[in-house]
């Protein structure tokens, strides 16, 4: 399960999210901007990049950001900003890889020499010149910092985490809210890249502090759960929270709670009257989900339990069309009947459609009996590929939608205005099913966003295994609707934040739109792919190095991305995170509620 | 019947044993003062390696010159030296590095100083006047001058303290007044100094053997001198391959000079490179080798400097 955490080590199965490495220097030393170097002259510097002699008394590490004045003739003083991509440390004049042996017996004087590479983030002012052999490095804090990652010329700035020395890193909000650019993608192997951990503190974040301002009220967001249960405790805090974590977010100015209003969906168990959500550990608090039959007619939901992306797609997509137009059509409501439909049967006569499976039928029969509004020129093949189809879907979805058994189905009509964050969980539906749901809801926010003709609220999608969804081959109705968003979801609102394992599966457009983009732990082969371009070769290296809770962060302000640490989830990701006291099972309980 | 042995130096640097002066010209009255028959020692080595001070210099002439004056016309230099110290032990670096630059004038005229600039850095080049009209006796003043400068670097180390061994490059031209002895160490053997039958014996060293000491007086300075093994030679090799002749002045009595004789010959093999490692390994020790390689570096790149240096003439006779 992607609870984003390495299922390995802990009390309970759980890696902690690992401390960053600090060296060991005084709050004080550390608060200051310290000379550790100059710039060394046996390579040349570029006002783009540059390399840095380290003084014996100081060290400079991977992600440090530096500063360097350097004089301009007519000019005057440039400070060149950069962060640290890369570190090395040899010896000089040796020409043999065992002198170091006899170095160190002390037979061979050898000097030691460590030099880091810097990536220029910013030249103030804009003067593209390179800095000057000679020319003094600061490791800076504080405000050249700040300037260094731009972090100063964000007007809002959403906390995205810590850097490896402790320091708040920042994403600009214009970048994610769609005024300058939206979306945001993640990439990273299952279990240990904490991809949907970091996409659901990426809400936190944006939800409990001050960044959207008086827009927060209005804001929502759509969790799709689609792996494990680790989202369907969003609203309870972490038992499991210790001090260093809370510490933590107090550095980062977040409180640690939960989140504040959650409204958590399941499907409804299959095979039951009742609605009950179709879940596994936790039920309190979980509304089942499903939709009517006249919603399905209505609203066309056909077309959604046909995402697969065949050969004969276009043929079979042509059908599901007009199967869905002629039924909104000839549909005619039931009085006192709310979740079922009048429907012709073709041959002249109205029927009452009681349930999805009587739908399946009525379907059926029109096809077979070569209904030419159902099947119009389609060949013999075709009719009956979408009628093997029709019967897979049922069997597989067809519990997500009642008809004259629907219990008061306006209080399971997944009504995602109601809580700032909606958690959709999918995980036990079939593959198809998955892709129903999403497919449906997602369809319904963009045409209610539409409507509306407004971007503001914005509405954030979360969506995991978009490889799923929209992969890079192949059409679907899914695809269409995913890209829909991110070639005008920016201009309407919709903010996609989407993951998975590897970018190289998805559709290009998608992860191409995506104006922040994070990866957390990569497989070696896959980090070297053509969708991870805007890595470094180093940060390519470390990309395969990542511990759970540190991921790479690329935004359009800086030329590199930056190394970024999350706290452990201040919310439960697991019913053994859930802290007892708010529990609604009672540990005194002598048995289970 | 003839056989051919190998020379390991690189043929640039010249043979390891050679002269340009008659090899059978006599050796200096030698004495044999050490006790005992004329055979290998072979001392036992101390636990730990010495702090050795490894004193030695790098020259290199800049840029040749014609000195006029009316009529006379005189070969002239300017040169760089520097010298460093090459310390071994913990921590094992390069310490001491003072670098000079001076103007040789042949023919005993005068010039005066020359101040070059090179990157915003002063270089003086001090003047010398010398009474030689060949640019090679002109070198030789150079070396003369960097390997006065070595002494006085092996004595201000000796009075410092701190080095149990002070090995300077070449023949010594100090006698070690201070708390440590300096020693020279000469790697390339020109002057035969034993008689043949005695001779023989260098041939038989093994690594870590020296032979007895021997006493004899050049350039005024009375010595004791020995030779010690400090590499084995390949099969191929020569007999003289790897062989070193040591020497430190005779103001030590000779239990001090023996006790020197033996420490050096049981220790310097731990800091001879292979033959592989350097142009004339494996006399030409890490240490000794390293230090030259970062006094190099500090003379500066001479194409640089020789162009600095027309720059300064430039400026003098327009300026």
């Amino acid at each position: 399960m992607d609870n984003g955490h390495d299922p390995e080590a802990g009390p309970d199965g759980r890696e902690q999210i690992p401390e960053p490495a600090r060296p060991s220097t005084s709050v004080e030393a550390s608060d200051r901007s310290v000379p550790v170097g100059m710039i060394l002259g046996t390579e040349k510097s570029s006002p783009l990049d540059w390399w840095v002699a380290v003084s014996a008394d100081q060290y400079l590490q991977l992600d440090d950001v530096v500063l360097v004045r350097t004089h301009v003739p007519s000019q005057g003083d440039l400070s060149i900003s950069g962060v640290v991509d890369q570190v090395r440390a040899g010896h000089e004049g040796s020409r043999f890889e065992s002198d170091v042996f006899l170095s160190s017996q002390g037979v061979l004087p050898l000097p030691v020499a460590r030099s880091a590479h810097v990536v220029t983030t910013r030249l103030e002012p804009e003067l593209w010149v390179p800095p000057t052999p000679g020319d003094v490095v600061l490791r800076v804090r504080g405000l050249d910092r700040e300037q260094a990652l731009h972090f100063d010329s964000m007007e809002q700035r959403l906390i995205a985490g810590l850097s490896r020395d402790g320091q708040s890193i920042f994403i600009d909000l214009s970048f994610l809210d769609g005024r300058r650019g939206a979306h945001v993608n993640i990439s990273g192997i299952s279990g240990v890249a904490t991809k949907t951990t970091y996409a659901t503190f990426i809400l936190y974040s944006l939800f409990h502090s001050s960044v959207l301002g008086p827009r927060a009220a209005n804001t929502k967001a759509i969790v799709f759960n689609v792996k494990g249960e680790d989202l369907l405790y969003l609203d309870l805090p972490n038992a499991n929270l210790g001090d260093k974590d809370r510490a933590k977010y107090d550095l980062l100015g977040l409180p640690h709670a939960a989140f504040g209003s959650v409204g958590i969906w399941a499907p409804v168990r299959p095979g039951t009257a009742e609605a009950i959500p179709d879940t596994g550990s936790r039920q309190q608090g979980i509304r089942g989900y499903f939709w009517t039959v006249r919603d399905f007619v209505r609203e066309g939901m056909l077309r959604f339990m046909f995402t697969e992306a065949g050969d004969e797609r276009s043929q079979i997509a042509d059908v599901v069309s007009r199967v869905e137009s002629v039924l909104r059509r000839e549909a005619d409501d039931v009085p006192g009947s709310p979740a079922t439909l009048f429907l012709g049967d073709g041959r002249g006569d109205k029927v009452h459609v009681k349930s999805f499976k009587d739908l399946c039928d009525l379907i059926e029969h029109r096809i077979e009996d070569q209904d030419p509004d159902l099947v119009g020129h389609s060949a013999r093949g075709t009719a009956s590929a979408f009628l093997r189809r029709l019967e897979g879907a049922q069997a597989q979805c067809g519990h997500l939608i009642k008809g004259s058994d629907a219990d008061n189905p306006a209080d399971h009509r997944i009504d995602w205005q109601a809580s700032q964050v909606s958690v959709i969980d999918i995980h036990n539906l079939h593959d198809r099913a998955k892709r129903f749901v999403v497919g449906v809801v997602v369809k319904r926010l963009f045409e209610d966003k539409e409507a509306s003709g407004s971007s503001q609220p914005l509405v954030f999608i979360v969506l995991d295994e978009l490889n799923k969804y929209a992969p890079r081959e192949g059409w679907s109705p899914m695809k269409e609707v995913l890209l829909d968003i991110s070639e005008r979801g920016r201009s309407m609102g919709i903010i996609l934040i989407g993951a998975q394992q590897t970018a190289s599966e998805v559709e290009r457009r998608i992860v191409s739109n995506a104006a922040i983009r994070i990866v957390g732990r990569l497989d070696q082969a896959e980090a070297m792919r053509p969708e991870y371009g805007f890595l470094s070769e180093n940060a390519r290296q470390r990309a395969g190095l990542l511990k759970p809770g540190t991921m790479l962060l690329q935004q359009p302000h800086l030329p590199m991305p930056l190394e970024v640490t999350f706290p452990f989830p201040a919310w439960a990701t697991r019913s053994s995170e859930v802290h007892q006291t708010t529990s609604r099972r009672s540990p005194f309980a002598k048995t289970p509620a | 019947m003839t056989v051919l042995r190998v020379d390991p130096w690189d043929p640039d640097y010249g043979a390891s044993i050679e002269s340009d002066e008659d090899p059978d010209r006599p050796p200096p009255p030698v004495e044999y003062d050490e006790p005992g028959p004329w055979a290998a020692i072979r001392p036992e080595p101390p636990d730990e390696l010495p702090r050795c001070a490894f004193v030695d210099g790098v020259r290199r002439v800049d840029l040749h010159m014609f000195a006029e004056e009316g009529d006379v016309v005189a070969p002239a230099i300017a040169g760089s030296w520097a010298v460093g110290a090459a310390w071994t032990g913990q921590p094992a670096q390069v310490a001491d590095v003072r670098v000079r630059r001076v103007i040789v004038v042949g023919n005993g005229l005068d010039h005066p100083a020359l101040t070059v600039m090179l990157a915003g850095q002063k270089l003086d080049y001090v003047p010398r006047s010398a009474p030689v009209r060949t640019p090679r006796d002109l070198l030789l003043r150079l070396q003369s001058a960097m390997r006065d400068d070595e002494a006085s670097l092996s004595e201000a180390i000796a009075e410092r303290g701190g080095a149990e061994l002070i090995i300077q490059d070449g023949p010594l031209t100090y006698t070690g007044r201070g708390r440590a002895p300096a020693m020279g160490l000469i790697k390339r053997q020109t002057q035969r100094y034993l008689d043949p039958v005695r001779q023989r014996l260098l041939g038989e060293l093994d690594v870590g053997q020296r032979t007895p000491l021997f006493r004899f007086e050049s350039r005024e300075l009375p010595r004791y001198s020995w030779y010690a093994r400090i590499a084995t030679p390949r099969p191929i090799d020569g007999k003289m391959a790897g062989l070193v002749r040591m020497e430190v002045g005779s103001g030590q009595d000779l239990d001090g000079a023996r006790k020197l004789a033996d420490l050096t010959a049981s220790t310097l093999p731990a800091f001879a490179a292979p033959m592989w490692r350097d142009s004339r390994s494996p006399q030409n020790l890490y240490p000794v080798g390293q230090l030259e390689t970062i006094l190099r570096n500090r003379l500066g790149e001479r194409d640089l400097i020789r162009r600095a240096l027309e720059s300064a003439l430039w400026t003098t006779m327009h300026g």
